[in-house]
């Protein structure tokens, strides 16, 4: 009877590891990073990533102006700025197959910070199984805001 | 051994009918195009997950009550609002009258409020 049952287990195992891997498969990041802005000495990086149950995007502040006498190099020194002269902001969309068009499901409002970096993150706002992407905001001051937006692939998700 | 096979043969089928349901699932509701971030208007998800009805209408709400594509507030002013927290997540519901009934308007709520 125990040999049976092992039988069995083992026999299954194909079902159980084709679920797993289907899964599995949503348990990656969709990323899209880049420079949204660029007039040389003010560079915007917006770094904006859907990773299964989680919404974040990322403002960094850089510039081609080295510190001491390193080159310069395009976009790659950090310029550090006073508190509240960066601000990111995420909208999480999600496909409606009812109306043949993307649904606004959550956003997370204008997230202000300073120095080099400032990282906006939640967990998804949760508007069930469907097809979701990401749409995040970077932005620093500098006499007025500059930035852009970037968006992510879609992809499935369960919640 | 014919015993084996025969469980073989039945997990085979098992993982073929799962895995096609699965695909079929998926695969219906697969976007036909991506959002456009010019729009001045745009559906919301509601409780459902479904495009939000207010008054059994669909509803569209302006882009700007999603906060704006550009920050509104100058970092002087986000410093005096002590805005600087992280605020929480939003998510759209009927708006609601003086008597309870739906308005026919969508407003943007703290996630997890009723």
């Amino acid at each position: 009877m125990r040999k049976r049952s092992v039988r069995a287990v083992l026999a299954l195992g194909p079902a159980l590891a084709s679920l797993a891997g289907a899964g599995g498969a949503q348990a990656h990041s969709l990323i899209n990073a880049g420079n949204v802005y660029d007039n040389g000495s003010q560079c915007v990086y917006n770094w904006t990533a859907q990773a299964h149950s989680y919404n974040s995007m990322l403002v960094r502040s850089l510039t081609n102006s080295p510190p001491f006498h390193f080159p310069l190099a395009n976009c790659t020194y950090s310029n550090a700025k006073p508190s509240g002269y960066l601000a990111g902001r995420w909208e999480s969309w999600k496909w409606g197959p009812n109306v043949g068009a993307w649904l606004v499901c959550g956003t997370q409002g204008w997230n202000y910070g300073g120095g080099v970096e400032l990282q906006v993150g939640r967990s998804t706002t949760g508007c069930g199984g469907g097809y979701y992407l990401l749409h995040g905001g970077a932005f620093v001051y500098n006499g007025g805001w500059v930035g852009g937006w970037l968006t992510t692939d879609y992809e499935w998700l369960w919640s | 051994m014919r015993r084996r096979l025969l469980l073989l043969g039945f997990a085979a089928l098992v993982a073929a009918v799962l895995g096609v349901g699965l695909a079929a699932s998926r695969g219906q509701d697969e976007p036909t195009h991506a959002p456009d971030p010019g729009a001045d208007e745009v559906y919301v998800a509601g409780p459902d997950g479904d495009a939000l009805k207010c008054n059994g209408k669909l509803v569209k709400v302006k882009r700007s009550a999603l906060g704006g594509r550009v920050p509104p507030l100058t970092p002087a002013q986000a410093a005096q609002r002590s805005v600087l927290l992280e605020p929480r997540a939003r998510v759209a519901r009927c708006e609601k009258g003086a008597t309870g009934k739906e308005t026919g308007r969508a407003v943007f709520v703290d996630a997890g409020s009723p």
